[in-house]
């Protein structure tokens, strides 16, 4: 069950291991879950709705 | 609502085009920073019939600089010395790849520092003064750091409504205000009900205030907040930071000497004091086409070292009056590289120095020390003043 309320899921797209605050290690290639705000270039968004979401206020 | 400092990053990334921006993808851990804008803003005399000392404000040389305040290790040192010094061909494997720097044009990076829920975007920087020194044993590296540009927020120009696909951005701060965006960017647009909509940028047009994006239901007004949303760090496995106890000194007559002497704990200077700063006096002078540096050029390098040491012998006084060169070998090695036996390391060599000053202060109770200045010189012998190397996990095409 994801621990973030949506169905986002990243990728790690870099050779690296990546640790990420608040989600953990994630290993090359690795799919795991996220949150709706999540941004980061070194992840490639998977099943994330193509329109655009809108933010509460400024994060 | 409030944002916490220890949640920002710093992001950094290599430039493939000197000035031209992209997204930063190295996340480095901030020790501080007051990298800004400088405006020059000054009161707008010009006599318009008013009494009062100016009714706005007007624009003058535009610079951005500050400090950047890490701890170094292996991996980020490199970066650091990347926008320094001009690298080498590096060489080695995963195991340990090795990077040669040396007095010579840097690479220019794209960095982003995080402030709350926006980006604070600096494209074209490069390091003016490179500082190294051991605080509580740990290697401290000061970057004073200059860029030709920033992209961190702005204005709608025009307003939206219904389905678009472009918008173009206020020339309040610059006549190219989408100057520092990179397709791929998120921008968050304010909308007339106050909240704030993601969009990722798939166009940043040649106009230079002209943005594209994939078609969106947007009611804005002009004149709405626009920021550059920051990113959600990620870090690579951090190596620990260079330590002075895992670091060796040699002083000699020569650098050859010097290396040697660094090699072994018995032959190497114990210093009670070390720091270096490696100056590229980058000229950013205004010049036509860009109201920001239009490009950092390197001036006349130069460095200087201080030093701590326990007077022992007459040495360094006989070599401060004397003007007697000598040759610094700092090694400093770090972590084992994973998947091997191979330490991290960063070596340093002055090839000739002389001490400006050489004070052996008296006081009641203590050691008398030699605490010395240093000036690096370029050694003519080895046609060279400066020589660095880092050891590694990072293979060289990640600079």
């Amino acid at each position: 069950m994801s621990p973030f309320f949506n169905n986002m899921k990243i990728k790690n797209i870099t050779k690296e291991t990546l640790t990420v605050p608040g989600i953990g290690i994630i290993n090359p290639g690795e799919i795991v879950d996220a949150p709706e705000d999540f941004h980061n270039i070194n992840f490639e968004k998977i099943g994330f709705k193509k329109e655009l979401k809108i933010n509460n206020k400024e994060q | 609502m409030t944002y916490l400092s220890d949640k920002s990053y710093l992001a950094l990334k290599p430039e493939t085009t000197e000035g031209t921006p992209v997204i930063p993808s190295i996340f480095c851990p901030l020790i501080s920073e007051s990298v800004k804008t400088i405006l020059n803003y000054d009161a707008d005399r010009r006599m318009k019939g008013n009494e009062f000392k100016s009714d706005d404000l007007l624009k003058g040389s535009r610079k951005h600089e500050g400090d950047i305040v890490v701890l170094a290790d292996a991996d980020n040192l490199a970066h650091f010395l990347n926008m320094t010094l001009k690298k080498g061909v590096s060489t080695g494997s995963a195991t340990g790849y090795t990077h040669p720097f040396t007095i010579g044009d840097p690479k220019s990076y794209t960095i982003e520092i995080q402030k709350g829920p926006y980006a604070q975007r600096y494209f074209g920087v490069k390091v003016d003064q490179l500082k190294g020194e051991f605080v509580d044993q740990k290697l401290q590296i000061t970057a004073s750091i200059k860029a030709t540009g920033q992209f961190s927020v702005g204005k709608l120009n025009t307003a939206l409504s219904g389905e678009v696909t472009s918008l173009k951005l206020s020339h309040d701060y610059d006549s190219r205000p989408n100057s520092g965006l990179v397709v791929g960017d998120i921008i968050c647009v304010q909308l007339d009900n106050g909240t704030y909509q993601n969009i990722t940028l798939t166009d940043v047009n040649a106009d230079g205030e002209t943005v594209g994006f994939e078609s969106a239901s947007i009611t804005a007004a002009s004149g709405n907040n626009i920021y550059l949303k920051a990113q959600t760090p990620s870090y690579t496995s951090l190596s620990n930071p260079l330590l002075q106890g895992n670091t060796l000194v040699g002083i000699a007559a020569t650098s050859a000497l010097a290396d040697t002497a660094a090699a072994s704990k018995a032959t190497a200077t114990p210093l009670y004091q070390f720091s270096f700063v490696v100056k590229n006096n980058l000229l950013d002078g205004q010049a036509t086409g860009s109201q920001s540096p239009i490009k950092l050029l390197p001036q006349t390098r130069e460095a200087q070292l201080s030093i701590g040491r326990l007077f022992e012998d007459v040495g360094q006084h006989v070599a401060w009056l004397n003007s007697v060169k000598q040759a610094l070998t700092l090694s400093s090695n770090g972590d084992v590289i994973s998947g091997g036996s191979t330490k991290e390391n960063f070596t340093i060599k002055f090839h000739k120095i002389k001490p400006i000053t050489n004070d052996e202060p008296l006081e009641v109770g203590s050691l008398i020390m030699d605490n010395q200045e240093m000036e690096v010189l370029y050694d003519t012998a080895d046609a060279v003043a400066i020589n660095v190397s880092i050891i590694n996990k990072t293979a060289g095409t990640s600079y």
